[in-house]
C-alpha cells in the first residue's frame, strides 16, 4: 500500500491548484492508496481540507496549515484538530518570514503537537535562511513527542545534513518530494529506510516519478515497503488525539 | 577603557587603497588599541601582502590568514602563514568562497592546524543559505572544542537569536557585531555579554558607528561596555597568545 506524505489540495482556481477529485484520479492512475493533504500556504482553507478528508476518509489524511505569526494561530490550530479532524501541522516558515526554530512564534503550536504526538511537516529545502535541516534537530530535541518531517529533505545542498538529522533524532523523518535519486539513496543509507517517506508534493510532482525514484534508489523490498507506506502508518498510529475516530 | 576591534579588513575603501597608516590613524582617532585584521578576500597573495603591511605593527594589528578551503594547498597555505608569517588566526568565508560552514571534509584539515597552534578562527556567519548559518558554524566549533570560533556578523539579518543561543551553550564560540542591527547587538550584550566582540568590518563601516552601537547596547553599564568594547577580545588574545 502506498501512502503519500504530502500533497496540496485546493478548492480555488489558481493555476497550480488541484481539487480532491483530480487528486484521487491521479492517485488511482498511479496506485496510491492514501495521501496526506493540506492547503497551499498562499491560500489557506483548512475547512475545505476538513470536508474533503471527511468525504474521502479512506483516501485522505489532512494537515492544518497555520501561520503562527497570526494572533489567533493557536486557536485556529486547535479548531483544526478538535473540530475539523485534521491530524498534523504543515508549516512553510520562509513564506511567513521566520525561522523554524523561532520558538517565540511556534511554541504554542508545537506544544500542542507534542502533547498529541502529532506529525509536523515543514518546508525544508536549502534555499533560504529559515529552514536548514539542523533547525529540525533543534525542534526534535525541544518537542520529543512530535514527529518532524523535513519536506524536500534539504534539497539541493543540505541533503546530507537532513539525513544526519534523521539518523540522530528518532522523531525526524525525510520527505523525498523533489529530491534526486542519489539523495534518496543517501537518505536510506544514512538515516535508514524507516526514516524515509514517500512524498510527491502533487500537483508539483508526479506520483509515477516518485515511485520510480524509490524503486531505483532502494533495492530491498522491506525498505521499499517502509518508505511506501509503513512509516507513515506508524507515524499516524502514534497520534494520541481521539477525535473523529481513528486517523482515517 | 581599551577598545579593540575584532573585524577589520585591510584593503580598498571605495576604490582607494586604505594603507596601514590610514587604518591606524582611524584606530587612534577612535581609541582602538588593537584590531584583528585580514585581507579583503581569500585571493592568493593577499596573506603575503597582509604580512608586509602589518609586520611592523604587530602590537596593535593581529593578522589572520584568509584561506579558501577549496584550494588544494589550503592547509599548506595556512601552515605557511603560521610558521613563516607568525599569523595566529584564520578567517573563513563560506558564502564568497562557496562552501558549507559545517563542511568537515573541507574545514577539518584547517581546523586541525588551528587546534595544534591554539589559534582563533573567524567564520563569516550570516543567514545566507545554503552555506552560512549559526547552526552550521556550531557544528564545526563542536568538532574542535580546543579552537575558539568567532561568528562574524552573528547570524546576519535573520538569525541573531539563533547565534546568541549557540554562543550561550558553547564555551568556545564568540559573536562579533559587524553589520548587525543595534537591537540584535543589544540582545547579545544583555544575554551573553562575555561572548560579544566589537567588530566594525572596516573598510565598509566606520569605528564611530560600532562604538556607538556598543554604548547603546551597554546602556550605561560601564562594566558591560568595557567587556564588549575590548575586554572580551583582550581575554582571547591573552588566552590564545595571539600577540607575538
Amino acid at each position: 500500500m502506498i501512502f503519500d506524505a504530502g500533497n496540496e489540495l485546493s478548492s480555488g482556481t489558481q493555476m497550480t491548484g488541484q481539487s480532491a477529485e483530480v487528486l484521487i484520479q491521479k492517485m488511482d492512475w498511479a496506485g496510491i492508496a492514501k495521501a496526506v493533504v493540506f492547503s497551499p500556504v498562499e491560500k489557506i482553507d483548512n475547512e475545505y481540507i476538513s470536508r474533503m478528508t471527511l468525504k474521502y476518509h479512506q483516501r485522505f489524511v489532512g494537515y492544518a496549515v497555520v501561520n503562527s505569526i497570526e494572533t489567533d494561530a493557536e486557536q485556529a490550530f486547535s479548531t483544526c484538530i478538535h473540530q475539523y479532524g485534521l491530524k498534523g501541522l504543515k508549516l512553510d516558515t520562509p513564506h511567513n518570514g521566520y525561522a523554524l526554530n523561532n520558538f517565540s512564534h511556534l511554541d504554542p503550536l508545537l506544544t500542542i503537537c507534542n502533547r498529541y504526538h502529532m506529525p509536523v511537516m515543514a518546508y525544508g529545502a536549502d534555499d533560504n535562511a529559515f529552514t536548514h535541516p539542523y533547525k529540525f534537530g533543534e525542534l526534535a530535541r525541544q518537542y520529543p513527542n512530535a514527529n518532524f518531517i523535513i519536506a524536500h529533505m534539504g534539497m539541493f545542498n543540505a541533503t546530507a545534513q537532513a539525513a544526519e538529522m534523521a539518523k540522530k533524532h528518532k522523531n525526524v523523518y525525510l520527505d523525498i518530494s523533489g529530491a534526486y535519486g542519489l539523495a534518496v539513496e543517501q537518505a536510506v543509507r544514512v538515516g535508514g529506510a524507516e526514516k524515509v517517506l514517500f512524498g510527491t508534493n502533487s500537483p508539483f510532482g508526479f506520483f509515477e516519478v516518485t515511485k520510480l525514484t524509490v524503486d531505483r534508489a532502494v533495492l530491498d523490498h522491506a525498505g521499499r515497503r517502509l518508505i511506501y507506506g509503513e512509516n507513515m502508518e506508524r507515524i499516524m498510529n502514534e497520534i494520541t488525539l481521539q477525535k473523529r475516530g481513528s486517523y482515517v | 577603557m581599551k577598545r579593540m576591534d575584532a573585524h577589520v579588513h585591510l584593503g580598498n575603501r571605495n576604490g582607494k587603497r586604505m594603507s596601514t597608516k590610514d587604518l591606524m590613524d582611524e584606530m587612534d582617532r577612535c581609541q582602538i588599541e588593537k584590531s584583528f585584521v585580514f585581507a579583503m578576500t581569500s585571493k592568493r597573495g593577499l596573506n603575503q601582502q597582509l604580512y608586509e603591511d602589518t609586520k611592523n605593527h604587530r602590537e596593535r594589528l593581529i593578522p589572520f590568514a584568509y584561506i579558501n578551503p577549496w584550494h588544494e594547498d589550503a592547509r599548506e597555505q595556512l601552515i605557511h602563514c603560521v610558521k613563516d608569517f607568525g599569523f595566529r588566526g584564520l578567517k573563513l568565508h563560506p558564502v564568497t568562497d562557496g562552501f558549507p560552514g559545517d563542511s568537515a571534509c573541507l574545514l577539518d584539515p584547517l581546523l586541525e592546524v588551528c587546534d595544534q597552534y591554539n589559534m582563533h578562527v573567524i567564520i563569516h556567519c550570516t543567514s545566507e543559505a545554503p552555506y552560512s548559518s549559526p547552526l552550521q558554524v556550531e557544528k564545526t566549533a563542536q568538532r574542535w572544542p580546543g579552537v575558539s570560533v568567532q561568528m562574524a556578523h552573528m547570524g546576519g539579518c535573520w538569525l541573531a537569536n539563533e547565534a546568541i543561543t549557540i554562543a550561550l551553550r558553547n564555551s568556545n564560540i564568540y559573536l562579533d557585531s559587524a553589520t548587525v542591527s543595534a537591537s540584535a547587538v543589544t540582545r547579545a550584550a544583555l544575554r551573553c555579554g562575555d561572548k560579544l566582540l566589537m567588530g566594525t568590518d572596516i573598510p565598509f563601516y566606520y569605528f564611530e558607528m560600532e562604538t556607538l552601537k556598543m554604548q547603546l547596547a551597554a546602556d550605561g553599564d560601564e562594566d558591560l561596555l568595557d567587556r564588549v568594547s575590548g575586554g572580551n577580545m583582550a581575554g582571547i588574545i591573552e588566552e590564545r597568545g595571539l600577540l607575538l
